[in-house]
């Protein structure tokens, strides 16, 4: 009964999501683009609190709803709306834009099919709430190399995706993983912030590394250029 | 009968599923008639204020006039009278002077509290005016999106600690998730689109201008709150707004350490940092509400009357409404989150809890309201002191002296509680 | 130099921060807030306050006795103190209002009018009190003195029909002028 209501909510969202992705390009006002796109997050943020992961959902409506998007609304809003609506795309876009989405689909489709329990049930949605619940259930959060019971550990390490290839252990960055209190509500912020921090901590720097080059390009880009 | 009632009542009740939609039911429409009744009150507390802020009583005339009643069929002229014959009271005891002195002979005192309820009366039935060269769909749903976010936000903040019934543990909070502040922060900031919208979709030059200056604004200022609450959530050391009032009804208010394990030298110490994002924070909610001195969005003084300039009757209200539910659910974050929520302090709420559930969730709750109405007491006190900041100063303000400031706080909070512990 | 340079003030660090120069704000606003709620307002008694700040609470007590002798309220027309319209009907006050609030029909002066002098007299004239402006003009331009803007401030209808004033009741509201008309004053 309550997996039925879970995977129908499941079901539905993500039909809509995808109805406000497709929205997205076919509207010609750019505006309601924007607006499609903006329900098209909302919307993937619900599936996300739909299967327990909180913080990524937030984090989602925070960063993407909140503004990524309303920066592009912004510049959006700047253009002459009439001549948008008048321009239409060639076909060359067309196909390159689908190729494009078409290999994008397939990397998704491809991690999909590699997470844990996505053979075992036909749903990935279940099998997503089955790795969720396991973890609201009490199982700490067991270290990447224990890749004894592929099922149990979460999601959210895609070192999951192969179960069977030894990965080095959170031991050899920094300190042991924090214990995660099986009965608190905001375990997937923990659980999150001690992968980050502890197994992926490199390649976390490197990325803020990447965006600080990327902000101080745009402000040297922004910046008045005296001529004297 | 009624054994047959209790009987069904009993056996809804058991049910997990059953219990959880009642009683969050229930504590959503007791959220939602506080923070309406709020919208109301705060209102009516901004106009007093400002009212004795400048030497005037303010509004205090709308009462409810006692001449309806004729209307309604009563045939004597004064209903006080009435009123008073009918008690056997005459007419010279002081009770019935005191009467006539509190206007009751005309109407039902209310100390202008009916005025916000009679403005919105006003709005209400006002000629709604649609021009003829606005986007419709988004003209009609910008207010919407204004008033929406903020009620949706109000979900988790915890109004009391928790009752344990036969049926089962309620937390007096409508969703007790673990991200509580994310989520306001998150769902608030979703509100910028009914603005940027409406300044849009008018199709005018100043709603349109509102609109960008909103949108940047809100954009700025949530960086730095986001970043404040940083040192916080360190101290806390969860997300879910019940654990941190639990955590501060324990151990102390944030800023006011002084019982439990506040009174170690550690938070003490914090107490700095603490101050400095509770500054940075208020500061932040100011400008994410669109309250003076930070309502870029909507200065009449350049921009006729920003984002709403096209809008009239009761589209125009619900922006106010949005405006006024974003500093109520403003006001409830920084309760919950620097001066303890519902905690009543000095280690009362165990006593009390001890005593009676009921009457300490009571008492909290209480508590919970005091503090609301103070802080939006401040609010409007700040509103009425300040004058409005120029454009490039409230970015300046944001980005290059609020965000630095933050950074170098959390840094700050980190090498405190690293080095103290 | 046709403007003065403002000297603006050097602000010092603890300006710049803010936070003190704020906390004196509120201070203030404080001190005004306790003050009227406790009604001891400043200056009250010269604005003959009553209750909660120094506001004089409108209908129960009035301003009238204080109003000053050039106050422009609604204007009427008035009668020689030989009981004469003063009014020739020129129309110079129709011509120059500027919110066309008067209307004014010209007459013949009647039959038993103690002024023969005169060619016109008005036969209907009208003020609409939505539109008139209080502005005076009409006062101003008058050559005979037969329009003042009286002291009637509180001008309240239910009705736009009853904006309109007619001559009979501009007449009663203004009563009688005693003196010359400037005009024919040699001493003015």
């Amino acid at each position: 009964m309550e997996l039925s209501i879970c995977q129908l909510l499941f079901y539905i969202l993500a039909a809509l999501a995808i109805l406000c992705a497709f929205a997205v390009v076919s509207f010609r006002n750019p505006v309601s683009s924007a607006m499609g796109m903006a329900l098209c997050f909302a919307l993937t943020a619900a599936i996300l609190f739909g299967m327990g992961a909180q913080f990524l959902g937030i984090v989602q409506l925070i960063v993407y709803a909140g503004a990524i998007l309303v920066l592009f609304l912004f510049v959006v809003m700047m253009l002459d709306i009439k001549d948008e609506e008048r321009k239409t795309n060639g076909r060359c876009n067309a196909i390159a834009g689908a190729i494009v989405a078409g290999m994008l689909a397939g990397i998704i489709a491809s991690i999909a099919i590699g997470l844990p329990g996505a053979t075992d049930n036909p749903c990935p949605a279940k099998a997503l709430c089955n790795s969720f619940g396991d973890l609201a259930i009490g199982q700490p959060a067991t270290p990447a190399t224990d890749s004894a019971t592929p099922a149990s550990t979460c999601s959210t390490c895609p070192a999951a995706v192969t179960p069977g290839a030894p990965l080095p252990g959170p031991e050899t960055y920094g300190g042991p993983l924090p214990k995660i209190d099986p009965v608190a509500s905001d375990n997937d912020t923990k659980l999150i912030g001690a992968t980050l921090f502890s197994q992926y901590n490199i390649q976390f720097v490197i990325l803020a590394f990447a965006l600080l080059s990327g902000t101080v390009g745009a402000v040297a880009l922004a910046r008045k250029i005296r001529k004297d | 009968m009624i054994d047959i009632i209790c009987n069904f009542w009993n056996d809804l009740m058991s049910n997990e599923i059953w219990f959880y939609l009642i009683t969050t039911l229930a504590k959503l429409v007791l959220m939602f008639a506080v923070i309406l009744a709020f919208v109301v009150l705060s209102v009516w507390i901004e106009r007093r204020v400002a009212g004795w802020i400048q030497d005037r009583p303010g509004p205090n005339r709308a009462g409810i006039p006692l001449f309806l009643l004729q209307r309604f069929g009563s045939k004597e002229k004064q209903p006080l009278k009435n009123v008073l014959h009918f008690f056997g009271i005459p007419e010279t005891s002081w009770i019935a002077k005191l009467c006539t002195w509190l206007r009751l002979d005309r109407e039902i005192p209310t100390f202008g509290l009916m005025q916000p309820c009679l403005d919105g009366g006003k709005l209400f039935l006002k000629q709604e005016l649609t021009p003829s060269y606005v986007r419709r769909a988004y003209f009609i749903a910008a207010p919407m999106l204004v008033l929406g976010p903020p009620l949706v936000s109000a979900a988790v903040i915890p109004f009391a600690s928790g009752v344990d019934t036969i049926y089962g543990h309620i937390s007096m909070c409508v969703a007790n998730i673990g991200i509580g502040p994310l989520w306001i922060f998150a769902i608030s900031g979703l509100s910028v689109y009914g603005l940027t919208l409406a300044g849009w979709s008018s199709n005018s030059k100043y709603p349109f201008l509102g609109g960008l200056r909103a949108t940047a604004q809100l954009i700025s200022y949530e960086v730095a709150m986001g970043l404040s609450v940083i040192p916080l959530l360190m101290m806390f050391g969860t997300l879910n707004m019940q654990n941190i009032v639990q955590f501060q009804a324990d151990n102390g208010w944030t800023l006011l350490p002084f019982w439990g394990e506040g009174l170690t030298l550690e938070r003490w110490i914090l107490l700095v940092p603490m101050l400095i994002s509770f500054i940075v924070f208020v500061t932040c909610v100011f400008a994410e509400a669109n309250r003076t001195p930070f309502d870029m969005a909507e200065c009449e003084t350049d921009l006729v009357g920003g984002y709403h300039t096209e809008y009239s009757s009761m589209k125009f209200a619900s922006f106010f409404m949005g405006e006024y539910a974003a500093m109520v659910i403003g006001s409830a974050l920084v309760v919950t989150l620097f001066l303890g929520g519902w905690s009543i302090g000095f280690g009362a709420d165990a006593w009390l809890a001890s005593v009676s559930d009921w009457l300490a969730v009571l008492c909290q709750f209480i508590v919970f309201l005091i503090k609301l109405v103070a802080f939006i007491f401040f609010f409007v006190w700040v509103r009425w002191t300040l004058p409005r900041f120029r454009w490039d100063q409230v970015m300046r303000l944001g980005w290059l002296v609020f965000f630095e400031i933050t950074v170098a706080n959390i840094f700050l909070t980190a090498a405190i509680m690293y080095f103290t512990k | 130099m046709s403007y003065i340079p403002i000297k603006r003030p050097k602000f010092t660090l603890l300006d710049k921060i803010y936070v003190v120069e704020l906390v004196k704000g509120l201070w203030i606003t404080l001190k005004h807030l306790a003050l009227s709620v406790a009604g001891k307002s400043r200056n009250k008694k010269a604005f003959n306050g009553k209750g909660v700040g120094v506001c004089m609470p409108f209908p129960e007590q009035r301003w009238d006795a204080h109003l000053p002798e050039y106050y422009r309220g609604a204007p009427t027309l008035v009668r020689g103190e030989d009981g004469r319209e003063r009014c020739v009907s020129c129309q110079l006050c129709e011509f120059i209002c500027p919110a066309r609030a008067i209307r004014i029909t010209p007459g013949a002066v009647a039959a038993d009018a103690s002024c023969q002098k005169q060619e016109k007299a008005p036969a209907e004239f009208e003020i609409d009190m939505l539109r008139c402006i209080y502005c005076g003009m009409c006062q101003e331009v008058c050559p005979e003195q037969a329009i003042f803007l009286s002291k009637e401030y509180l001008i309240t209808l239910t009705d736009r029909k009853d904006a309109i004033r007619n001559k009979e009741t501009l007449y009663r509201l203004g009563g009688t002028r005693k003196g010359l008309v400037n005009k024919w004053n040699q001493y003015k």
